[in-house]
């Protein structure tokens, strides 16, 4: 496998630029100065190994488009491509592999494709420009890393010694102070001083113990006396208060007899001053029944009134109502009428007839009319066609007419008609004209047959100037009577005879329509009179129905019977209800005067009056039932007042008693309280006051000897708080332990110091020789033979040359072109002896022979020609001359220009 | 170093000493911190 093209898609300045093909071993890669030699240099470490972030020391190619960076290597293994494809992102941006079978994982062909060489040994020895050749640091972190990868390890050796000596310098240094050691050293001394002053204050903390015991003893024989003292004055205490409340009582009984006494004077007082009507009272049951029935009397008065107002307007209604109806009717004749169903039925059905016959005889008198109108239009129009034709009168008009169409008849069958008269003098003159027009031609020629030939269109005209003449004929004797019948003078034309017969058939026309509408409008005539008299019939028969059952009226039309009708309906209608309303009448009137009669009796209303209204006896009757609730009131009032004083007698009696009792009550107390025979609550009160002053002095030393035993407990407490002898004795194990575990680690790390020094010594003076070696064969070949050795000291990486003429240079003694051809063999070398490196990756150099002579430009060409026969290498030159070496040198090899 | 090994409250034999520098050592150019 090999790279065969390197595209910057979108890199630094290059968009879309290709490096390519190359192919395996030497590639010179010639351009001119930023032709984008060093950019594509960095591209294929970019691809690789990732997009670097802003704050290396390293250029980073941002496309001035600010757009992301894109690169693209493609690896080839005979017909396989894989193409590796980075775009700018996190962490580098990720890679992204084509290969033969479609996308694959990136991680897994890079990984192996970069198999031991990290970034900055890529950097150092495959893809080098000018600058980093000269890199002496780089190359020591390199030949560390070199023994790492040859070793099998996963970190660099050093890193490891470093980070040892780091581990152990930070436990423990001689004469030091901050180590850890030396910390936990220091803290267990602090802590083992503490416990010392800690003993001391153990002493101290028994002598309080014993002092609080002391003061507890006292305190309790304090406080069973206090105990004492404050049940002796809480017994008094209870005693007094008892005392106070039973005196007090004594004067709440002695004031309640007094104000019951006089509350018992009062209500017989009271009583005494009420007068009462018990002649009332007696009759109380029947004036209860009387005001009961007073508002259904008064309700019923009051409707009687109505009623009889209602009856008169309702008696005014139907007297009004009978005038309506005309004269001859009275109250009895109306209702005597039997206004049935079978009445309205029949009125129905005369009513229809009429109705019928009116119809028919207005239809019959319409038709009759408009049979007339049309006749009297047909006679106009007949009349008119006979005028023209000179005919007058309507009489024989249609045998005259006959008479005329046979004598036109006559005249076309004998054929006497004229023809048309008149000369045709347009087609004379023409014929003249020719005549003439011909002889003068015939003159003026001299031609004799032309003037002879102009006889014949003047015969010709002659014949038509005489034409009427020769075809008038005379008329036969026949068609001069005929004529006469038409009153014409001369023989007509066809077609004057043709129009006097057209007009002659359209008269026939009229005349016989006048006639057929003069038959109808007889008919018709007729018609309306037998309408008229079936009208007068039907009118009589009305008439006699109208007289048989009463109903008739100034004009007997229909409508003015049904109005009666209406009326007498009405009418019955209210003389049904004032029959009703009389009826309704009389018996509200019974009920009222029953009332009136029993009010009398009871003696409501009997005023000055002897015949009272219904009004005076519904007020009488009220005023009875406001006399008999007064007396009642009076009555409850009198004997309330008498209950109230009975009651007030029985609570004086019962007041006195409980005074009486409370005093005995109070003089038990006093008793009990042994203040001998005549004491009184002030002595009592006395006593009290004693007891409380003894139980305050009691209380107030007890309080000294709580504050006191209050004080020692703190300070026990606070002791015991600091008693922390337990804790410090488990700090100082702590300690002792976290010392003995860092004084081990110490000890370990130390020996791992020695370990790995000792280590990197042997492996570095196995291994180192082969490189040197290496290098000192490129190096040689490079110079020409001029150093033909190049040593470094075991376990150092200080290189010294020597040659046949000079020995011991280091590269800062050598010029600089010497000192970059020695690092280039040094790189070589170190590639050469990666173990694991995959072949594939390619060495890029960038330029890197410019200070070399001709002779060892050439010599170093050769060098590099017999490198990329074992790894790819791409050599990029601005110089076409350094190219043109390689062609010389390094026999076939690949040349692409950019 | 070894004297320090036998101070007291830390008792540690030198092979053991050596033996456990050794596991530091692998461990650590392993690459297992």
């Amino acid at each position: 496998m090999h790279l065969q093209q390197v595209e910057a898609v979108r890199y630094g300045g290059l968009e879309g630029a290709v490096l390519g093909p190359l192919q395996p071993g030497l590639n010179v890669v010639v351009g001119r100065n930023e032709a984008g030699k060093s950019t594509l240099t960095s591209l294929v470490r970019h691809v690789l190994y990732g997009f670097p972030r802003g704050r290396l020391n390293e250029r980073l190619y941002q496309p001035s488009s600010g757009d992301q960076r894109v690169g693209r290597l493609v690896f080839a293994d005979g017909d396989s491509r894989w193409i590796v494809e980075r775009t700018e992102g996190t962490r580098g941006g990720e890679a992204v592999v084509y290969g033969p079978g479609g996308e694959e994982p990136g991680e897994a062909f890079l990984e192996n494709l970069l198999n031991g060489v990290g970034v900055g040994v890529f950097r150092s020895v495959f893809g080098f420009a000018l600058e980093e050749l000269s890199d002496l640091g780089s190359l020591g972190d390199i030949q560390a890393r070199l023994y790492a990868s040859t070793a099998g390890l996963g970190v660099n050796p050093h890193d490891v010694l470093g980070k040892l000596k780091s581990a152990a310098d930070e436990l423990w240094a001689p004469r030091a102070r901050t180590k850890r050691i030396h910390v936990l050293n220091n803290e267990l001394r602090a802590v083992r001083e503490e416990g010392r002053l800690l003993q001391e204050l153990a002493e101290q903390f028994r002598a309080d113990r014993e002092h609080r015991a002391e003061v507890a003893g006292v305190l309790e024989v304090a406080e069973d006396a206090l105990q004492t003292a404050r049940l002796a004055e809480e017994r008094l205490a209870a005693m007094l208060a008892e005392g106070r409340r039973l005196e007090e009582k004594i004067r709440d009984e002695d004031a309640a007899a007094a104000e019951q006494r006089l509350a018992a004077e009062h209500a017989k007082r009271e009583a005494a001053s009420l007068v009462v009507d018990e002649e009332l009272l007696a009759r109380a049951e029947a004036v209860e029944r009387l005001g009961a029935r007073c508002e259904l009397f008064r309700a019923e008065a009051e409707q009687l009134r109505r009623d009889e107002e209602r009856l008169r307007e309702v008696a005014s209604d139907i007297d009004r109502r009978i005038a309506d109806m005309g004269e001859g009717w009275t109250l009895e004749t109306a209702t005597d009428i039997n206004l049935d169903l079978e009445l309205e039925n029949k009125l129905y059905e005369e009513q229809e007839r009429i109705r019928e016959a009116q119809r028919e005889r207005d239809d019959a008198a319409r038709r009759a009319s408009e049979a007339r109108t049309e006749h009297e239009e047909a006679r106009r129009l007949a009349e008119a066609c006979a005028r023209e034709i000179r005919i007058t009168g309507h009489d024989g008009v249609a045998k005259e007419i006959g008479l005329r169409l046979e004598t036109i008849d006559r005249l076309l069958a004998l054929g006497a008609i004229s023809q048309p008269s008149g000369v045709p003098w347009l087609a004379a003159i023409a014929a003249a004209v020719i005549a003439g027009a011909m002889v003068a031609v015939g003159l003026v020629l001299d031609d004799r047959l032309l003037v002879v030939a102009a006889v014949a269109p003047a015969i010709l005209a002659v014949a038509l100037a005489l034409r009427p003449l020769l075809m008038r004929q005379k008329a036969p004797s026949e068609v001069g009577s005929l004529l006469t019948v038409l009153g014409l003078d001369r023989v007509p034309t066809g077609a004057e005879l043709m129009a006097m017969r057209g007009i002659l058939e359209r008269c026939r026309r009229l005349w016989a329509t006048e006639g057929d509408l003069g038959r109808v409008s007889a008919a018709r005539e007729a018609a309306a009179r037998e309408a008229v008299d079936g009208f007068d019939q039907s009118w009589q028969h009305w008439l006699k129905w109208l007289e048989k059952h009463r109903l008739k009226t100034p004009s007997n039309h229909p409508e003015s019977v049904r109005r009666v009708l209406r009326l007498l309906r009405d009418l019955r209608a209210k003389a049904e209800g004032r029959r009703e309303l009389e009826t309704q009448i009389a018996r509200r009137r019974t009920v009222c005067e029953e009332f009136v009669e029993d009010a009398l009796v009871i003696g409501a209303g009997a005023g000055e009056t002897k015949d009272p209204s219904f009004e005076e006896v519904a007020h009488g009757a009220r005023s009875l039932l406001a006399h008999l609730v007064a007396a009642r009131k009076n009555a409850d009032k009198r004997r309330d007042a008498e209950v109230a004083a009975f009651t007030a007698e029985e609570r004086t009696k019962e007041a006195a008693a409980n005074a009486e009792a409370a005093r005995g009550e109070l003089a038990q107390v006093l008793e009990k309280a042994d203040l001998g025979g005549d004491a009184t609550l002030a002595d009592l009160e006395a006593e009290l006051a004693v007891a409380r002053r003894e139980t305050s002095e009691l209380d107030r030393e007890r309080g000294e000897l709580l504050e006191k035993r209050g004080t020692l407990d703190g300070r026990l407490q606070r002791s015991a708080e600091e008693s922390t002898s337990a804790s410090l004795r488990l700090l100082e194990s702590g300690l002792v332990e976290r010392v003995a575990e860092a004084l081990e680690g110490y000890v370990v790390t130390s020996v791992a110091v020695q370990l790995v020094e000792r280590a990197l010594e042997i492996y570095e003076a196995e291994r180192q020789p082969a490189v040197i070696q290496r290098a000192q064969e490129v190096f040689s070949a490079l110079t020409d033979g001029r150093y033909t050795r190049l040593t470094t000291p075991l376990g150092k990486f200080e290189p010294l040359v020597s040659g046949s003429d000079s020995a011991g240079k280091s590269p800062h003694h050598l010029s600089r072109a010497t000192a970059e051809q020695l690092f280039l063999a040094l790189r070589l070398s170190y590639i050469e002896n990666l173990a694991g490196a995959n072949p594939a990756l390619p060495v890029l150099m960038d330029d890197v022979l410019v200070n070399f002579d001709d002779s060892r430009r050439r010599s170093a060409a050769k060098v590099i020609a017999e490198f990329a026969d074992r790894r790819q290498v791409v050599f990029f030159s601005c110089n076409l001359a350094t190219a043109e070496i390689f062609t010389e040198v390094a026999g076939e090899h690949t040349r692409v220009e950019i | 170093v070894f004297s320090l090994a036998v101070r007291p409250g830390l008792d540690l034999e030198p092979a053991e000493i050596i033996a456990r520098a050794r596991d530091l050592c692998l461990d650590l150019l392993a690459g297992e911190d």
